[in-house]
């Protein structure tokens, strides 16, 4: 019976999100994932924490953000944590980004619109919604997320196994 | 002669290769910048005025690149449009034996123009 949970606490830097790569792999693998599957997952957690560290409403050094996974048989779940942005508005696009994939019959139709939308846009860096739709389409994961009582947004991304 | 030049930021490199009919930007190891349009734009807009709008074939090969975050594909895909619009030639061609560049690269097929200038090739 496979069963696992993997965590980390991270300075909301780039560099260091970045460098999670590794243990992230190491981890699924270890775990009985195969390449693709590993990499896969390994490429949603990094779209999740760098998004995390771009748009997290970060307000003193002392804040992580944190990426917890964990899995089974049937489901691999990963978390990304970071405090919420104190822009409603923020909150009310990434919810719309989430409506807006769900919506499509498949992920992938939804990553090439968005694709399309970005190619016809002129270039300014900010949230395009390109990344969760990635982890749609190439991680085949359910998106969602919650905020809870002490402002944290928890974002996470469910794959089946089965 | 071919001239080469190579380009690298952090962990990406790029070699840009000009002969008389072609222009080649072979990409390696990872992209995975926080801005990397910032790097890339000057890069790719260089190769489309190397290209001449359609004298010569451009061709990006991403088959030794390891990985590229979503960020990477803002600017790409600018590209492909801009490219797309103009009378540009561009290949742009894909390691199809690695699952994650078959999955991505084949969602750019939708920006392959019917006549050919614009295409995806797995290799």
């Amino acid at each position: 019976m496979r069963q696992g949970r993997f965590e980390l606490k991270l300075v909301p830097d780039w560099d260091t999100v970045k460098a999670s790569w590794d243990d992230c792999h190491r981890f699924l693998s270890e775990h009985g994932l195969d390449g693709d599957q590993a990499y896969a997952l390994s490429m949603t957690a990094q779209e999740l924490l760098e998004n995390a560290v771009k748009y997290g409403g970060f307000t003193n050094a002392a804040q992580r953000v944190e990426l917890y996974i964990s899995l089974d048989d049937r489901d691999v779940i990963i978390e990304v944590k970071a405090p919420a942005h104190g822009d409603p508005a923020r909150l009310k696009k990434l919810d719309d980004t989430i409506q807006w994939i769900r919506g499509y019959q498949s992920p992938f139709e939804a990553y090439v619109e968005k694709l399309k939308q970005v190619s016809a846009q002129p270039y300014a860096p900010g949230e395009s919604g390109l990344g969760l739709a990635r982890v749609a389409y190439e991680g085949q994961c359910v998106l969602d997320f919650y905020v809870d009582e002490t402002d944290v947004l928890a974002m996470s991304a469910v794959h089946h196994l089965l | 002669m071919p001239t080469t030049e190579s380009f690298t930021e952090k962990t990406l490199s790029i070699d840009l290769t000009e002969t008389d009919d072609r222009v080649e930007l072979i990409w390696k190891g990872k992209s995975n910048d926080r801005d990397p349009a910032r790097f890339l734009m000057p890069i790719l807009q260089n190769a489309l005025g190397r290209g001449g709008n359609g004298k010569k074939q451009i061709v990006i090969d991403f088959a030794s690149l390891d990985y590229m975050n979503s960020s990477t594909f803002s600017p790409l895909v600018r590209i492909l449009d801009e490219a797309a619009k103009g009378q540009h030639r561009l290949l742009l061609e894909y390691n199809q034996g690695r699952k994650w560049q078959a999955l991505s690269f084949s969602a750019l097929k939708a920006f392959e123009t019917p006549d050919g200038r614009i295409a995806l090739r797995g290799k």
